[in-house]
């Protein structure tokens, strides 16, 4: 059963039932014992008087009590009934109406023994076999060897089990009605204490997962769920930043894709609206060519970037010449450079080997590089320096004619957060390199710091440890 | 009608600059939002096709600037947001359309087409002076029934005239109006035109409609008085 209200409702019942059985049982026991004990006691007390008062005389056994004394009969339900016998079996003394009882097992002399009996007539007695040896009259003149007898004082227990009928009885009345008063009370504090679980049930329910701002009230809440509701609230702030990131994300692809599209029907459209010469649609088809071009790299940034997001882990980590990756990378954007007659200024130590995920690392290298060459001024200087030491290699790229003001350094990596500046840097960006960069960062374990002066240089220094993740 | 383009992504401000240009407008364009400022504030412009994300300047705020001075240029927004929200925000902000990106250029004429004639105060496509035509949707001249065949700017200089028929307009505001800063022109250009403009609308024998206000300009309309 998984219902706490279920667990604890059979807990309440069962544990109910069991303690009153147990206190019954006990008590019925407990009675029972003390009032048995009470008979036994009674018994042998009148067990010994009897015994005081036999005395052996000339002429007989004679009782130290007149017959007319012990007058209960065997008719009477609470008679305590007497037999006696000689060693030899002959009947010294038997109460009225008794019926001779079942023979007696031998005893030793002043030996005692209590049995529970069941008598003729279906009857049960508690009875007490006792065999002493009779007093001689002082006055009997050369007496014999004092004569054995025997005794058996026996009192029937239909009393007593009246008795312990009632109590039973009683016990069960007050048992039933102590239970319902209880199970009463119990299931009232338990629907009391439960209570909350169902609002915060009802409450959690009306969030809705289009709107999370909205957070579970922690007041009235017990203490054993406030850790849970602030958990709870933990986890919708986290969801809910997630979610607005996710929104803001979508939102900026759906916005950032649009304006390329728009420019290639646009152009497309324009181009169409009339005949033109060859010269004129090989003009338009390149500069299709050129927004198709920018697109696609935005799609393929955008898929590793979600590809990184959705959890992917690096390659395996290979010992990879840094010197060779980075100059393959340079090469890779050289011809930009050079058509844009920037001067490059390239240091690279030679054979810096660190273990990462080489194609990772090389998509960091080439977006950086490539932001370099994109930024710098007309006739700029891009730096690339590559120096290593013994806890790994330093990457240091350095453009001059920065337009990123120093407070607008952190948000030019986020996605597509672009500062006005790199705005400005036109159709072959699309504001998601350098959030790759740090991605792939944030991945291989790699410290990224920028850094930037409007009109200046910006540089960016990227250390990956020689081994690993660091 | 001249136009100007604010737009920082250059494959999309060539595009519409060149096709609202072959429509046959003066059309200047601007990449920058402090650029473009610069220009609309001139207040030459009848219509400002704007893009809402701008470097410098954002779009939202330079029109903020345009109302604030009083250019009485209508705007077009062009975005790439197209939320209720960005929409309310941009008309209540005093833009007079919008349009979100991606576009048809088609539509973008037509509505750049129904903003010049709200700008010149008459909401109707069709301008009748006696029996002269002027189809602003078509382009269409005619006169006595018979379609009369206009090069551009002999178009784009009726049609100033026509935007307000019976008021005269000077050549340095048809100057403006009919030639962007890429073109070079002068006030004789403009008598020029006009010139070609009357031969072609009184060549079937028709009155003369353009009339000289000497030292003033040249106004529309069946009486030289006015």
């Amino acid at each position: 059963m998984n219902s706490i209200r279920g667990r604890l409702r059979l807990g309440l019942v069962v544990g109910t039932v069991c303690s009153f059985l147990l206190v019954g049982f006990v008590t019925d026991q407990g009675v029972r014992r003390t009032l048995l004990d009470d008979l036994d006691q009674s018994l042998r007390d009148r067990g010994r008087f009897i015994a005081s008062t036999l005395e052996l005389t000339a002429d007989s056994l004679e009782l130290g009590f007149t017959e007319l004394a012990w007058r209960d009969s065997a008719a009477s339900a609470r008679a305590t009934l007497l037999e006696l016998w000689r060693e030899d079996g002959s009947e010294v003394f038997r109460s009225p109406g008794l019926a001779p009882g079942p023979p007696m097992s031998a005893l030793e002399p002043n030996e005692e023994r209590l049995a529970t009996e069941h008598a003729p007539g279906g009857r049960t007695v508690r009875a007490l076999h006792k065999r002493f040896i009779a007093r001689i009259d002082p006055e009997y003149e050369n007496p014999p060897t004092a004569p054995h007898v025997d005794l058996r004082l026996s009192q029937d227990l239909g009393h007593i089990e009246g008795l312990l009928l009632r109590l039973r009885f009683l016990l069960f009345l007050v048992g039933i009605a102590g239970a319902l008063a209880l199970l009463a009370v119990l299931s009232w504090v338990m629907r009391r204490s439960l209570a909350p679980l169902d609002q915060l049930a009802r409450e959690i329910d009306t969030i809705d997962p289009e709107d999370l701002s909205r957070r579970v009230s922690r007041s009235g809440v017990p203490s054993e769920l406030d850790p849970m509701v602030q958990h709870l609230n933990a986890l919708l702030e986290r969801l809910q930043a997630a979610l607005e990131r996710e929104r803001t994300f979508s939102a900026d692809i759906a916005h950032e894709l649009r304006t390329p599209i728009a420019g290639l029907r646009s152009a497309l459209e324009v181009e169409l609206s009339q005949p033109r010469d060859p010269e004129q649609y090989r003009e338009a088809l390149t500069e299709c060519l050129a927004i198709c071009v920018r697109m696609q790299a935005m799609v393929q940034t955008l898929l590793q970037l979600a590809r990184l997001d959705a959890g992917q882990k690096p390659g395996a980590l290979l010992a990879s010449d840094l010197t060779e990756l980075t100059r393959h990378q340079l090469n890779a954007h050289r011809p930009r450079a050079e058509a844009r007659q920037l001067r490059l200024s390239v240091s690279l130590g030679e054979g810096i080997v660190v273990s990462t995920d080489p194609n990772l690392l090389s998509t960091a290298l080439g977006n950086l590089i490539d932001n370099a060459v994109s930024h710098t001024d007309d006739g700029g200087r891009v730096c690339i320096d590559l120096s290593s030491d013994p806890k790994g290699a330093t990457l240091r790229i350095a453009n001059t004619g920065s337009r990123v003001p120093s407070d607008q350094v952190g948000a030019l990596f986020e996605r597509f957060a672009r500062g006005d500046a790199a705005r400005a840097a036109g159709e072959s960006h699309h504001g998601l390199g350098l959030a790759l960069v740090k991605r792939v960062a944030d991945v291989l374990g790699l410290r990224l710091e920028a850094t930037a002066e409007r009109g200046g240089e910006f540089r960016v220094v990227l250390h990956i440890p020689r081994s690993g993740e660091s | 009608m001249r136009i100007l383009v604010v737009e920082d992504f250059p494959p999309l401000l060539r595009s519409i600059t060149r096709g609202l240009r072959e429509a046959g407008y003066a059309v200047d364009g601007s990449a920058q939002g402090d650029e473009g400022l610069e220009h609309a504030e001139t207040g030459v412009y009848d219509v400002i096709v704007l893009d809402v994300m701008l470097p410098e300047l954002d779009g939202l705020s330079l029109l903020c600037r345009l109302r604030d001075q009083r250019v009485p240029s209508r705007v077009l927004l062009l975005t790439a947001k197209d939320s209720v929200e960005d929409r309310v925000t941009g008309l209540d902000l005093g833009a007079d359309d919008y349009l979100v990106k991606p576009f048809a250029f088609e539509e973008l004429l037509a509505r750049v087409r129904a903003l010049i004639r709200r700008r010149n105060d008459h909401g109707a496509p069709l301008v009748r002076v006696a029996d002269l035509e002027v189809d602003t949707v078509g382009r269409i001249v005619r006169r006595g029934g018979h379609a009369i065949d206009l090069t551009a700017r002999e178009y784009a200089i009726l049609e100033v005239l026509a935007a307000r028929p019976g008021r005269i307009v000077t050549r340095e505001e048809i100057g403006e109006r009919v030639y962007d800063l890429a073109s070079e022109h002068s006030s004789n250009v403009v008598d020029v035109y006009v010139g070609y403009l009357r031969r072609k609308l009184e060549h079937a024998g028709g009155s003369r409609l353009i009339h000289t206000k000497r030292g003033l300009g040249y106004h529309l309309s069946e009486e030289a008085g006015s």
